[in-house]
């Protein structure tokens, strides 16, 4: 695979991520600041793709040799970011449903049987 | 004291109405507590046939499945609603006989906490007994707790001492976790020693519960 279709594979995975985001929005099932802002990852990446050299400073500058590692550096730190984020909020989400759940269970409970 | 006991059932339709019944029978004072875990088959529904009119089993239930853990500290809320100065957990299974019921209220009048213990020999699965006899010697030897059978449901304690001892685990490993509160706060306590009854090899706790709360175990140490 070379770098063209490479970055037609990663281009057509960019627009098709934009436009499940953009129906998720037009139905409402997200807020506008996180139709914004995963919009907004997605439009750098697909700058990226197309333009990957622009990275080659950087690259120097972090002593890595291609733009590929840099690649799997940063989604690597996003997945890690995002698997902390999903963990802390599905254990919140466990908390209160286990909450509920008990308050739902006591409360059918009268005083004194 | 009032000593309500607790039941946590989950997919017991078979044994959860035998359980309660010879319960029952120990003891004429004794209210029973038992939550229904959000089961899937018909355990709720045959404790509701059978004990509904008896005033000395509450019944109440999970919408969903939400742990052992979880479900004892319902039926804790519950029995502490009710006038409870102290509890005494029991498996729904059958598990536990209820003939040491009267030990264990006897012990609770000397000690805030009474914890059962089984004799691991022949009677248990190979995997459960070593692994409980693993976990009892690595309690004991590196967190200085000196429990005989680390991981029996069979146990009780006064409500005075609950804020104490209070557990996060939903699931299991709910009884290694009071160990280790038991030990942090120093707690005195006492064993009582029961059957040894293994009746379903495929459920309760499996290898692969114990490796999550082993894993588990720093973390409780931590968080005081």
């Amino acid at each position: 695979m070379n770098i063209i279709t490479l970055q037609i594979v990663l281009l057509a995975f960019a627009l098709l991520m934009t436009y499940s985001l953009f129906l998720h929005w037009k139905k409402k099932n997200i807020t506008n600041k996180f139709f914004l802002t995963w919009l907004f990852i997605f439009l750098v990446f697909i700058f990226l793709a197309l333009f990957p050299k622009i990275l080659e400073p950087l690259l120097k500058e972090l002593f890595i040799v291609r733009v590929m590692d840099i690649g799997m550096i940063g989604t690597f730190m996003i997945l890690t970011y995002i698997t902390i984020e999903n963990n802390i909020k599905i254990k919140n989400l466990e908390e209160k449903i286990e909450k509920l759940v008990r308050k739902i269970s006591v409360g059918k409970i009268k005083s004194v049987k | 004291m009032k000593i309500f006991v607790v039941v946590p059932v989950y997919n017991e339709e078979d044994r959860a109405v035998k359980t309660i019944k010879e319960i029952l029978k120990v003891n004429k004072d004794l209210k029973i507590v038992v939550v229904d875990d959000g089961s899937n088959d018909n355990s709720l529904k045959e404790l509701k046939d059978n004990f509904i009119k008896n005033k000395r089993v509450i019944i109440s239930n999970h919408l969903i499945n939400l742990g052992k853990g979880a479900t004892m500290k319902t039926g804790l809320k519950i029995a502490f609603k009710l006038g409870a100065e102290g509890v005494v957990f029991m498996d729904g299974d059958g598990q536990h006989n209820p003939k040491y019921l009267p030990k264990f209220i006897e012990e609770l009048n000397k000690y805030p906490i009474v914890f059962g213990y089984r004799l691991l020999n022949k009677n248990a699965p190979f995997l459960r007994r070593n692994g409980n006899r693993f976990a009892s010697w690595s309690m004991r030897t590196f967190f200085k707790i000196n429990r005989k059978d680390l991981l029996c449901g069979f146990l009780g304690f006064k409500k005075e001492i609950y804020k104490k001892i209070k557990w996060q685990s939903t699931r299991y490993g709910i009884e290694t976790e009071m160990a280790i509160r038991v030990g942090q706060n120093k707690i005195p306590f006492s064993e009582v020693k029961i059957d040894t009854i293994y009746i379903d090899k495929y459920k309760g706790m499996t290898i692969f519960d114990s490796l999550k709360i082993l894993l588990k175990i720093p973390f409780w140490l931590i968080e005081k």
